[in-house]
């Protein structure tokens, strides 16, 4: 695209409406790289996640008619792409693993500076290696901004295990950052 | 670190991640997309809107064919009858003819060919098995009965057995009247008197299934070669005698026999 006048989403959405196929791929166009990193955080691998994508965006504009413009249509998108990613792994993989490698009994302290200095791509890292469970909850409430009784319904467990399976995530989280730095003095050193 | 605080790194940092997808990701969606707006497409209710108007074209094709055969039925049965003891009872037949017309058009009949192949042979088999209508009014004399030998026994139309020699003459025609009351009988309950007017004298009788296609395709299909047609040479069979689609044109040859 080059400097012409930008067409506005709500201008893009109205045309999908009417079933334009150039106002469709526009529209995909705008918003995949965002919804990408998105399903990046919730899946395995890129593989993956570009299936959630594809789905994702199957499902947006198969609901197009339903959105009434009431809120931001990113978010809106962003909501089917959350629930895509959860229904794509809830199919293809057993019930949602929660595996504790480490039993760490207290939790590590991560000194903030530290923290901040890891880079995007290093936390996306490290959210990924968590396990299913884990990674799920702590997107959907660290992240995404939903409240427990939410996760609870989208995820298929109760509201106490999110709260406890959320302690985990960031405790494993912590411990995972540590060891990191931990190397990096070595390195460094 | 607090949780707060904990979370908050990292949805800052993650939270408006930004990476590009795949290039043929699109074509993907597009494929799964496309098709689903087909279907909230016209294309299902012109399908359904044709095909009303093919059934209602075939009705208002079938309406003029059916008054004529109810009448001759009895006038030919008049005709082989004359004089005798038998006359009393023509009358009463060709009233119960007329009353069992209408019987036949209640009936849901299916297959037509079948039903030209079954009428046709239960004249010849004269079988006498299947339940008579009007076993009454015929019972002095033995009753021949010309009926469809489908596995219900829906329609029976009985003639009077008449002499030997009338018989050559009635029983091919009694066939027609049959079958096309038959196929009148398929259609149309309604027998507007009107249509007779419009009936031509000289119309061709349908004697098979590849008849009826030829002359359906005959109404729609002006060209001297047609679409598609049938041989009508042959009361049983219906074979394809030629196919005219423009760009292929294949027509079987007639062959004139020759009896020395």
């Amino acid at each position: 695209m080059f400097l012409e006048p930008k067409i506005t989403i709500d201008e893009l959405v109205h045309r999908c409406k009417t079933g334009q196929r150039k106002a469709q791929e526009m529209l995909y166009k705008r918003l995949a790289a965002k919804m990408m990193g998105v399903c990046l955080r919730y899946a395995t691998d890129r593989m993956e996640a570009e299936d959630m994508l594809q789905n994702g965006f199957i499902r947006v504009f198969q609901k197009i008619e339903d959105f009434r413009g009431d809120g931001s249509f990113e978010g809106w998108v962003r909501r089917i792409m959350v629930h895509s990613s959860i229904e794509y792994y809830r199919k293809h993989h057993r019930m949602m693993q929660v595996v504790d490698i480490d039993e760490a009994g207290q939790e590590p302290s991560v000194n903030a500076a530290a923290a901040s200095s890891l880079e995007a791509k290093d936390l996306l890292v490290l959210i990924t290696t968590l396990s299913p469970g884990y990674r799920m909850v702590f997107n959907l409430y660290a992240i995404d901004g939903y409240s427990h009784k939410e996760i609870a319904e989208i995820v298929g467990i109760s509201e106490g295990a999110s709260k406890s399976q959320l302690s985990r995530a960031r405790a494993i989280l912590k411990e995972q950052i540590l060891k990191a730095e931990k190397k990096s003095y070595e390195y460094a050193g | 670190m607090q949780d707060k605080d904990f979370d908050e790194l990292f949805r800052n940092k993650l939270g408006d991640l930004e990476v590009e997808p795949s290039k043929g990701l699109w074509d993907n969606i597009t494929a799964e997309v496309v098709i689903d707006k087909k279907d909230r497409s016209a294309l299902p209710f012109i399908s359904i809107a044709a095909s009303v108007l093919v059934l209602v074209a075939a009705g208002l094709f079938f309406i003029p064919k059916i008054k004529p055969d109810i009448t001759k039925p009895s006038k030919l049965i008049a005709l082989n009858h004359t004089g005798g003891q038998k006359t009393n009872t023509v009358v009463p037949k060709a009233a119960e003819i007329k009353a069992v017309a209408p019987q036949i058009q209640q009936v849901a009949v299916v297959s037509l060919p079948v039903k030209q192949h079954s009428v046709k042979q239960s004249i010849k088999k004269q079988n006498s098995g299947l339940p008579a209508l009007n076993t009454d009014a015929i019972a002095q004399q033995q009753p021949r009965q010309i009926a469809p030998q489908t596995a219900h026994n829906d329609v029976i139309l009985a003639a009077v057995n008449p002499d030997p020699l009338a018989q050559a003459a009635i029983t091919p025609t009694v066939t027609a009247e049959v079958k096309d009351t038959h196929i009148a009988a398929l259609t149309v309950p309604a027998l507007p008197a009107q249509t007779i007017a419009t009936v031509q004298p000289k119309k061709p009788r349908i004697r098979s299934f590849g008849d009826l296609i030829n002359v359906v395709v005959a109404k729609v299909d002006k060209r001297k070669d047609k679409l598609i047609e049938f041989s009508n040479k042959d009361d049983d069979e219906s074979l394809i005698t030629g196919i005219n689609l423009g760009i292929i044109r294949v027509k079987k040859e007639e062959v004139i026999a020759t009896n020395k």
